[in-house]
Parts: structure tokens; sequence; C-alpha cells
């Protein structure tokens, strides 16, 4: 056939890389990003036994720790100094470091399974419906042990109700697509959340007496802290954070959407139902003994994505160490800056977070990132 | 190798796709065509496993319907019309998501799921930019990118919604021969829906051509190209012309040729 006017030969393989280049693909950056969010995890946590109304030195802290692990050297230290170590400061420091994490990574979790960078952990109900349970328990003068337990049953059941209810929406995805998709779920929880705080209003204006106390739940607060919160939290938190970790890759997936996800071999449903029963259980636990605390599931999460890597891979365990270290942090603030009062730990997390949040995001990193 | 018998796809009480019966041999290219709104795309998705469809697909003598959705995955590579690119997700990261059907369950990718992405990527152009943000690629190396994560699927079957769309005339074409080639060196079996009869007629086996969700005929591209065919389907003023053995495909405002024939 005689040449054409305008037609050029087909793309010559030559034209393209050799396929034997070397092409390296490294797996996550994981380590890297791990050990300097460990060493911040590691300074706020000393940081947090540390200070106080009354200050322990480091070496104090030092000498405690080491008492009890067999061969290390130490010399004897001040029983006084030695509770306030053991039964004051370190379950505290715990149990912030456990709220944070889940608060952190549930919020990451979150902003990952309705591809929302403005998801947080209360984004179906929790805050909601653990605030309402706390508020019954608070205005009916029942006992105080029965609070973790209201809020954490009412925190579950607003997301049960949220999920059973956009679930069953009608809601014309526009291509008959196979599953669900998330709007009907967050209108549902929107919904939900405004039905609950309806109702915990109403209680709350009825028992003015009890506002302060209500109002002080809502802020939250770890001020009276012990072992048994932390061993009434922590199983739902290992749960919640080994599904979390263990979907991380499935999130990286659903990043291209849900229909691509799904044609990768990805059940976009099952792995959202998963993700928000995981979460859902472990943001009521820390809820339940924490009030409150809003804030740290969006900017820990961000902070870390714009820092570090947006694979979720990376995202989750490390929102996870930071988002614990900032807790230790705030509450750290929280008790000291207006000593021997306390301030409200929701409200340090945003006035401390804030501002902090503000410059990463205008640093040079995030201008590209969200470009 | 396809084979569709009586594929039937529901939206809702509309029937989109009517009893559409076609097969594609192996390592062909069959490209559906029509207008707007006819089913090419509908039809590409319940092949993909993304809507519920009456009737029977099967892919290499296996019944669609009844594999998992890993397993589909393993056999058919989808990219759709417009593909989700998150912004901040480098090259790398992206081609590996093609290996996900491959994986373990709670696995991470293995050094051979690497080594599969990475030859991928030196194939098709991005040697040097495995780290590189998807924000910062242009409209022919997304193209290109999305191919290299639908091979790395190593799927027997390759659907492409519109692969060409978003490309000028001359990436096109280069989109498109790429494709041809990728098809021969790895025996893949491809089905396309493509909006441009003149580039279809010269790239694929077959053509398909749809019109109000039924299948009107199908077969090579001269027998399908056909002015009254065409004018009839596309409700326009279609000529085909032959131009050196090639078939482009014109279409006019209406009546001109008639004023002219007149004359």
């Amino acid at each position: 056939m005689a040449a054409l006017p305008g037609t050029r030969p087909r793309a010559q393989r030559s034209d393209r890389t050799d396929p034997r280049t070397a092409v390296e693909l490294a797996p996550p950056r994981l380590v890297r990003a791990l050990i300097p969010a460990c060493l911040l995890l590691v300074a706020a946590a000393a940081l947090g036994v540390a200070v106080g109304s009354s200050h322990l030195s480091l070496l104090t802290l030092w000498h405690t720790v080491a008492g009890h692990i067999p061969l290390l050297p130490h010399r004897a230290v001040d029983p006084v100094d030695a509770a306030i170590f053991w039964q004051i400061r370190l379950p505290r420091v715990v149990l912030a470091a456990i709220v944070g994490a889940m608060l952190a990574g549930g919020g990451a979790t979150y902003q990952g399974v309705f591809r929302n960078p403005l998801a947080d952990p209360y984004l179906l109900g929790v805050a909601a419906g653990g605030g309402l349970g706390a508020t019954i328990v608070i205005v009916s003068g029942g006992p105080a042990g029965l609070l973790p337990v209201a809020a954490f049953t009412g925190a579950v059941l607003a997301v049960a109700l949220t999920y059973a209810l956009g679930r069953t929406a009608r809601w014309d995805t526009g291509g008959g697509t196979v599953g669900i998709g998330n709007t009907p779920i967050v209108l549902a929880g929107v919904a939900i959340a405004a039905l609950f705080t309806a109702a915990q209003t109403y209680l709350q204006q009825q028992h003015v007496t009890t506002i302060q106390t209500v109002y002080g739940w809502i802020l939250g607060q770890l001020t009276l802290a012990s072992w048994s919160d932390v061993t009434v939290v922590l199983p739902y938190v290992i749960v919640a954070a080994v599904v979390l970790l263990a979907c991380a890759r499935r999130l990286d997936v659903l990043r291209v959407g849900e229909e691509e996800a799904s044609t990768l071999g990805i059940d976009p449903a099952r792995l959202r139902l998963l993700l928000i029963a995981a979460a859902t259980l472990g943001t009521a636990a820390a809820v339940a003994v924490s009030g409150l605390i809003g804030f740290v599931g969006i900017i820990v999460p961000h902070t870390v994505r714009l820092t570090t890597s947006s694979s979720y891979r990376v995202l989750l365990p490390v929102s996870m160490i930071v988002g614990a270290a900032f807790l230790i942090l705030a509450d750290v603030a929280a008790r000291t800056l207006q000593a021997p009062a306390e301030i409200p730990l929701g409200v340090v997390t945003a006035t401390v977070g804030a501002p902090f949040f503000l410059f990463v995001l205008r640093s040079r990193r995030a201008r590209e990132a969200l470009s | 190798m396809i084979d569709i018998r009586k594929l039937t796809v529901r939206l809702g009480a509309r029937p989109v796709v009517q009893d559409v019966t076609f097969s594609v041999a192996a390592q062909r290219w069959l490209a559906l065509v029509g207008p707007n709104g006819a089913g090419k795309t509908t039809l590409v998705r319940a092949l993909a496993g993304l809507v519920d469809f009456g009737g029977s697909v099967r892919i290499d003598d296996r019944e669609s319907r009844a594999m998992s959705r890993r397993d589909l995955a393993r056999s058919v590579a989808y990219v759709p019309q417009q593909p989700g690119f998150p912004a901040d997700m480098t090259v790398g990261d992206y081609v590996l998501l093609g290996r996900t059907p491959h994986l373990r369950p709670l696995r991470s990718e293995t050094a051979s799921d690497r080594r599969v992405c990475a030859d991928l990527l030196g194939r098709l152009g991005f040697a040097h930019l495995a780290g590189r943000r998807l924000a910062t690629l242009s409209g022919g190396e997304r193209q290109r990118l999305v191919l290299a994560r639908a091979l790395a699927q190593q799927a027997p079957v390759l659907l492409l919604d519109e692969p060409t769309s978003a490309l000028d005339l001359g990436r096109r074409i280069d989109a498109l021969e790429l494709i041809d080639e990728l098809r021969v060196e790895r025996g893949l079996t491809v089905v396309t829906v493509v909006h441009d009869l003149t580039l279809a007629a010269q790239f694929a086996d077959t053509l398909a051509l749809l019109h109000h969700g039924r299948l009107v005929t199908q077969g090579a591209p001269a027998d399908v190209l056909r002015d009254e065919v065409l004018s009839d389907t596309y409700d326009a003023t279609v000529r085909v012309v032959d131009d050196h053995g090639q078939l482009v495909v014109t279409s006019r405002r209406w009546n001109c040729w008639a004023t002219e024939d007149a004359q």
C-alpha cells in the first residue's frame, strides 16, 4: 500500500523505555515515619508523668520504673512519689494515649472509608449517642460507675441506627451500582446526631442543676483516670486497632473509588461495615471514659498525611502513635495551665491544635499535596 | 474469550441493554460503538461485574456470575471512562493497586508483585517516574498509567470504556497503538467503547453496533460501517469514505449531500 500523506510509522518499541530498565518499587516507608512518631510519644509520655502539681524529676521516674525491672540498678524512691507515679500519673498518661490513638485512628479510617477529608470519628453519631447516654445517667443521679456504660451504649446504638437507616435508604447511585453509596449513611448520621443531640439538650435544660457536670463530660476530661478505666477501654481499642490496621491496604485501594476498588476484587460495602463496626466500638469505649474530645480525629491524621505519606499503611499506624502523643501533651496543658483547676481537654485540643494545624496547612508540602 | 448470551441490564424498571448476544474470540479486539445512551457503557460495566444483569456472560468458559470478585478481577481488568486519580498518590503505589486481586488475605505486595509492576512501569515509559504524584501527570500519562494498573492485574480480558476521550488527535492514535501492541504482546482479549468510528475501524477486529440497548449489527468494520446503517442509528447524515483502503466516517449537516446530488 502506498504511503499515505501524513502517515507516520507505527510507534517503535525503542521510542519507549527499554523494559529491562531497572525500576525499583520500594515498599511503603513505614519505619522511616514510625521512628520520629515513637520518639515523640516517648517524650510526651515522659513529660506527662513528670509534670503536675507535684513535680517528679526524670531521675525519680527512672528509679521508680527501674525498681520494678529486675537487674536494673536503682535507688529507693519516696513512696509518695512512687504512688503519684503509679496510681495517678501513669494511668492518666496511658489512658490519654489510648484515647488519642483511637480517635486519631478512627478519624483517619473514616476519612478513608467516606473519602471525605472532613470525616471524623464522630461522623456517624458516636458523640451524640454517647452524650445522650451520659446525660441520662447524670440528670437521673445514677451511680458514677454507670456513666461509661451508658455513654458506650448510647454511642453504639446511635451508629447502629445510622447504619441500618442509611443502608436501607433509597438512593439512586446513577448507574445501578452493586452495593450502596456512602451518601445515605452520612446523611442518616447527620439526622441521627441531630435527633440524639435534641434529646440530650432537652434533658439538660430540664435539669439545670446538673448542667455543669454534663458540660464537663461533653468537653472531655481525664481527671479521674484510673487503671480500671484503662482495663475497660483497652480490649475494645486493641480489637479496633487490629482491624483498622489490617484493612489499611484495602483503604488504599478504596482511594480510587468504590467502583474501581470493586473491580480490583474488594467488596466496598463489606469493608465499610467492618471498619465502621471496629471504629465505633473503639471510639465509643474511648468516649465512655474521656467524654467528647474533639478535633484529634481531624487534625492528627491530616498532619500526618501532610508530613509523611497519604498511604493508609503509613497513615494509620503513624496517626495512632501521634494521636497518643498529642492527647498526652494536651492533657498536660489541661491540668497545668490553670492549676490547680483543669481546663476541659476538648478546649485544649482545639486551642492548641487549631493554630498548629493551620501552620501545617500553610507549609510548602501541604500546598503541593492539596494542589 | 468472552461469550455473551441474551445479556439484559435494567436500571430501575428501564431496560438499558436488551438481549445482546455476541462473542469475542481470544486475543481479538472488539469495539462497542453506537450513539449516546445506546447502552455501551452499561454493557461493559456488566462484563466488569458492576451491575446486575440477566442472561449469561462466560469468560474463558466460566460463568462470570459464579466468580468471586477476586476471581473476576483476575480474569477481567476494567478501566472506566473517568478513573479515579488520588492527587497525592504516587505513580508506583497506583500501579501496585492492580496487584490487589493477587494478594493473599491481609498480606502486602511481595517482591514478585513489585517486580511485575516495575516491569510495567518501565514498559509504559514511567521508568523514572515511580515516585511522582498523580497530580503532576498529563492526560496522556494518566491514560498510560491506568493501563499499567489494569495490566498489573494480569487478567486475560481488558475492558476499556472510552480510553481516548481525554486525549488529543495524536495521543489517541498513540494510546490505541499501545493497547494494540500490548494485546499482541500479552495475548489480551480487548473490548473497548469507542465513539470515534474511524479510529474503531482502524484498530478493532470486530465492531458491535448498539442502539437503544439492542445489538443492531456486528462484524468486520467494513460490514458495520455502512452509510445507511450509521445514518439510521445515529439519526444523522453519515457517509463512509474509503481513503486509500482506510474507512473514514464523516457526518454532515442535514441534507448537505442531498442538495449536492440534486445539482
